[in-house]
């Protein structure tokens, strides 16, 4: 049971959303089980990884959504309410989950699975490299998160 | 030895005992590394405060049966198993999945998802008081605490079997360093096996600590006891049932030591050890500070317990005693002095083990065994 729960926790890290974190792990666990045998030695470190490509898919997919809905409600086309209000009211939610779908694949990764509560060994398994590493991927993310975050609001 | 790198250092900061005790030495003395780890601290705190999220509590049992409703075949275990193309695949592939589920869970032991947080290395004595405990009540519903093995006590005939028995180093006090007045006393050696116990986070724990669960590894440990306890034990109660009041019943316990003669305690353990599914040191600390109605006392002891060099605040009861460091076996202890003239102890850490001498002596005759044991 301790695998479910960390799949989805390292969804949830990346979504914020327990519901969407829940479905990743559900797909996730489904695409395991059509690929692989269920008693491979790297299961852990599948399942995890595959969790953060697949919640990182899902914001990046939401975000091109979001761009789309906006477009056409700037068209008229579609919400009564003033479609700039909606972006800001959820802006500070989404700014960090934006920031890192915007990383590149691997410190985004780190950074979910170490905020999960994986280990670093954990880490290390999903992601390929030794324990011994892990700090080093960890501390470069948590910079470069940094400044995404500061460039994305320089006031 | 080369400065740290930063990975070092941040790997410090989520697990110190996974580095080697030359890296972790390092850093106690490098004033330069010190002063990069702060800052490669502020930068994890700074991410962990950007990602933090909502607990995501998962009902596993209401999971498996949505990856029942959503399995398919597995194209590798049907060209293995013939004749699951029929109709009832449905049932069957819930059965394959969930025999998959549970061995991809299984196969990962709690024990292998544990990462040790923290082994004091070294102890520090921090006076409480009464009032000083008042604000802990609310740590008591942070979660349930299971000893999943509980300690067991073995008498032994001699040091090296009491050594045998716990795995460690037999306890050996040399004789000329032993108080005139315990030559040649009756000693009785015991060992104990080690325990474990676990506190899961739920109930009103803080939200980031809440499914990590704790795991304490205490001892095995070992015990040498110089002097007749029995006959100690027998004045004492003789001398008590006649004491009406606490200051009586202090002298009664005087008069069964001069009557009985003194007691020696050494004993040997093990360093505890704590290990996490999660939360690491960094997260509870600050998760207990951040609770209301704290002592500043207690409030300076959580700051004072840190991962990197191990340091462990030794809360010693106010009134009852007086504690400060002292320097024994080339290391920092803190030694115990019992105001009202009843004992002593001496408490430190050296080689990962915890050692203690404790007896109706005085703190000079303590330090002059506790230095003296090989």
């Amino acid at each position: 049971m301790a695998e479910y729960g960390k799949v989805v926790a390292v969804a949830n890290r990346v979504l914020a959303d327990r519901a969407e974190a829940e479905d990743v792990a559900q797909e996730v666990f489904l695409d395991f089980h059509r690929k692989h045998r269920p008693d491979a030695g790297y299961a852990p470190g599948w399942l995890h990884r595959a969790a953060i490509h697949t919640a990182l898919n899902r914001i990046r997919s939401r975000k091109r959504r979001e761009r789309r809905e906006l477009a056409e409600a700037r068209r008229g086309n579609r919400s009564p309410v003033d479609p700039q209000e909606v972006v800001e009211a959820r802006e500070d939610r989404r700014l960090v989950r934006d920031a890192l779908a915007r990383l590149p694949s691997k410190p985004a990764s780190v950074l979910a699975l170490r905020y999960s509560g994986l280990s670093y060994v954990e880490v290390g398994a999903a992601l390929g490299v030794g324990a011994g590493q892990v700090g080093t991927l960890l501390r470069r993310a948590e910079q470069a998160l940094r400044k995404e975050i500061t460039r994305a609001t320089p006031d | 030895m080369r400065h740290l790198t930063d990975g070092a250092l941040r790997r410090l900061y989520d697990e110190p005992h996974a580095l080697d005790d030359e890296t972790r030495s390092h850093y106690r003395e490098c004033a330069e590394c010190r002063e990069r780890f702060a800052a490669v601290a502020d930068d994890a705190r700074h991410a962990m405060a950007l990602l933090a999220v909502p607990p995501a509590t998962v009902d596993p049992a209401a999971a498996l049966e949505r990856v029942k409703g959503g399995a398919r075949p597995a194209p590798r275990s049907l060209t293995i198993v013939r004749g699951w193309r029929r109709p009832a695949f449905g049932g069957l592939a819930a059965a394959v999945v969930a025999v998959g589920l549970a061995a991809t869970m299984a196969f990962t032991p709690l024990a292998s998802n544990l990462v040790r947080i923290f082994q004091p290395t070294q102890v520090s004595p921090v006076t409480i008081t009464s009032g000083d405990l008042t604000g802990l009540d609310a740590f008591s519903t942070w979660g349930d605490v299971k000893w999943t093995k509980q300690p067991e006590l073995q008498q032994t005939e001699t040091a090296g079997d009491a050594a045998r028995v716990s795995g460690l180093p037999a306890i050996q006090v040399a004789a000329d360093r032993l108080p005139s007045a315990l030559a040649g006393a009756p000693v009785t050696y015991a060992a104990v096996s080690g325990s474990t116990g676990t506190v899961t986070f739920a109930g009103s724990a803080p939200r980031k600590l809440q499914g990590s669960t704790l795991t304490v590894v205490i001892g095995p440990a070992e015990t040498a006891v110089y002097g007749d306890l029995g006959k100690l034990a027998q004045q004492a109660q003789a001398d008590r049932s006649g004491a009406g009041s606490d200051q009586a019943g202090q002298q009664a316990v005087r008069n069964a030591i001069a009557s009985a003669g003194p007691i020696l305690a050494v004993a040997e353990m093990k360093s505890p050890q704590v290990s996490s599914t999660g939360a690491s040191v960094a997260d509870i600390k600050s998760s207990l500070l951040a609770q209301p109605g704290l002592s500043p006392t207690v409030r300076a002891a959580i700051s004072e317990i840190d991962s990197p060099t191990g340091n462990l605040p030794l809360p010693i009861p106010a009134g009852l005693a007086n504690a400060h460091t002292v320097r024994v076996q080339g290391v920092n202890g803190t030694a115990v002095g019992d105001n009202t003239g009843l004992g002593s102890a001496v408490i430190w850490i050296k080689n990962g083990r915890v050692y203690g001498v404790a007896g109706t002596l005085t703190e000079d005759q303590l330090l002059t065994v506790a230095n003296g044991l090989t």
